[in-house]
């Protein structure tokens, strides 16, 4: 065991999400909810990684993702990891997919896009955001109303319990 | 076939390939010596206008009424249930029991591709907000069809407002599927915008884009003026720079070759010279006369049973 390895702690059971693109740690935790998790976690940036030059893990215990949290993690970082663990093993393994369509995440900030229109009674059109997924490296989607095309560091998602929250971070 | 296709309608000149395009061109030539004026009997259509229209709606009315059927609808969201809170797709949800097909135009990006999904009969699109307006793409190509006699190896410049003008952006899509070289003229603030120049990348279509349109008159077999659209502008200020951008002026038709032809989806404001109105170049009020014939294909190919 590589020394790194050895600075990020264990977990008894719960879920590792590995091979996040570094700098990407935080916002993932942000946008997933989990930050606001009660459970132990700990979490490593710009660790070094054997496949890609730095990378951040988290480890969560107690916790399992759901399919919205997955594909946001898929979104902000395609190549993640995650593993499920139980009696400190790991149980499941499996790679992060994005999606072809991404339904509901993302804002479409086009103004003039059907998704963004406000009716005079303050309400708007029944519909949901809906995004093509163009390219997954790097990221490029398209919104299906508006046809406006994002790139990953260009996209706003819709986070629960804040209206919007944008990426700041770039790539490495 | 057609019909199976565009089950939805018409929503976005990307529905279309080659085939679809010269199917629909073809079936518009056998409408000018059509006799049959009850192929649509019983049949209703609806036009509803959130924007204003001359040409677009009163082409589709027309050709409904030529093919025998009827029309329903409204001109303005002032006078619809709009004004009073419904939701657009609501709106679609009612009026698609009073018809068999709903042309719609709404000042909203995907407003049509919303009609499409709550809608059981097919949608038109007739423009959407700065997005697209595919029927006035589709009666473009039929018009440089007729007039040029090909549309494969022509060089066709598009000018003007490509940064709001939906009509440019419906007509990029659909010179895709031809062998031309496109040339975008604009003022820099208006430049064509990126989903069309990565579509058209995608599609390995050469284009170029430019500022000054003189240089290129000798080589343009086409040139499609737009008009810069005040209503898209959230700046006024930013309007006035660009609105006399470019004056297509009677002297500059010197250059351009005997088969030229130049273009314009119209309404025109100064963009053309009145004195250009005269040349057999200036076909631009021909093209709508190919207008209400594409329109009675379209008509005919989704509604006919």
């Amino acid at each position: 065991m590589s020394e790194d390895k050895l600075k990020i702690e264990k977990i008894r059971k719960g879920t590792v999400i590995d091979h996040i693109n570094a700098g990407y740690a935080l916002t993932i935790l942000d946008l997933t909810g989990i930050a606001e998790s009660p459970n132990l976690m700990t979490i490593g940036i710009n660790v070094l990684s054997k496949k890609i030059p730095k990378k951040d893990i988290i480890k969560i215990e107690n916790v399992f993702l759901n399919e919205i949290q997955m594909q946001q993690i898929s979104i902000l970082s395609p190549n993640a990891t995650i593993s499920l663990i139980e009696d400190y093993k790991v149980i499941e393994k499996k790679k992060v997919k994005i999606p072809e369509i991404i339904k509901k995440l993302i804002v479409c900030q086009n103004i003039t896009c059907i998704t963004n229109a406000e009716l005079p009674s303050g309400g708007k059109e029944p519909i949901d955001t809906e995004f093509t997924v163009l390219t997954e490296k790097p990221l490029k989607i398209q919104c299906v109303y508006c046809d406006r095309i994002y790139k990953l560091d260009e996209i706003t998602f819709i986070s629960k319990g804040r209206k919007e929250k944008k990426i700041k971070q770039q790539i490495l | 076939m057609f019909k199976e296709k565009f089950g939805e309608g018409i929503i976005s000149a990307k529905q279309f390939n080659r085939e679809d395009i010269e199917y629909l061109l073809k079936k518009s030539r056998e409408m000018v010596n059509s006799t049959n004026t009850n192929l649509l009997k019983g049949k209703i259509l609806a036009t509803l206008f959130f924007e204003p229209s001359t040409r677009t709606r009163l082409s589709f009315e027309s050709a409904m009424y030529r093919l025998g059927g009827n029309v329903i609808g409204f001109q303005s969201g002032e006078v619809s249930s709009i004004k009073k809170g419904e939701s657009l797709a609501d709106t679609i949800r009612t009026v698609e029991n009073y018809c068999d097909c709903i042309v719609i135009r709404h000042s909203m990006e995907g407003a049509a591709k919303l009609a499409s999904r709550f809608s059981e009969v097919p949608i038109i699109n007739a423009g959407s907000g700065s997005g697209e307006h595919p029927t006035q793409a589709l009666l473009d190509l039929l018009t440089i069809k007729e007039e040029c006699g090909k549309l494969d190896g022509l060089n066709i410049g598009i000018m003007g407002d490509l940064k709001y003008g939906r009509t440019v952006h419906s007509l990029a899509v659909l010179f895709s599927n031809f062998n031309v070289n496109l040339y975008f003229i604009s003022p820099k603030e208006l430049t064509i915008r990126n989903q069309e120049k990565e579509f058209l990348i995608q599609r390995q279509i050469k284009f170029k884009e430019v500022i000054q349109y003189r240089s290129l008159l000798d080589l343009l077999d086409v040139l499609y003026m737009t008009r810069i659209q005040r209503e898209r502008f959230v700046d006024v200020e930013e309007y006035e720079k660009v609105k006399n951008v470019y004056i297509f002026k009677q002297e500059d038709l010197v250059n351009t070759k005997n088969t030229f032809i130049l273009m314009h989806p119209l309404p025109r404001i100064t963009e053309i010279s009145p004195d250009v109105d005269s040349s057999k170049k200036a076909i631009y009020f021909k093209q709508t006369s190919y207008g209400l014939m594409m329109r009675k294909a379209i008509l005919a190919e989704l509604l006919a049973d």
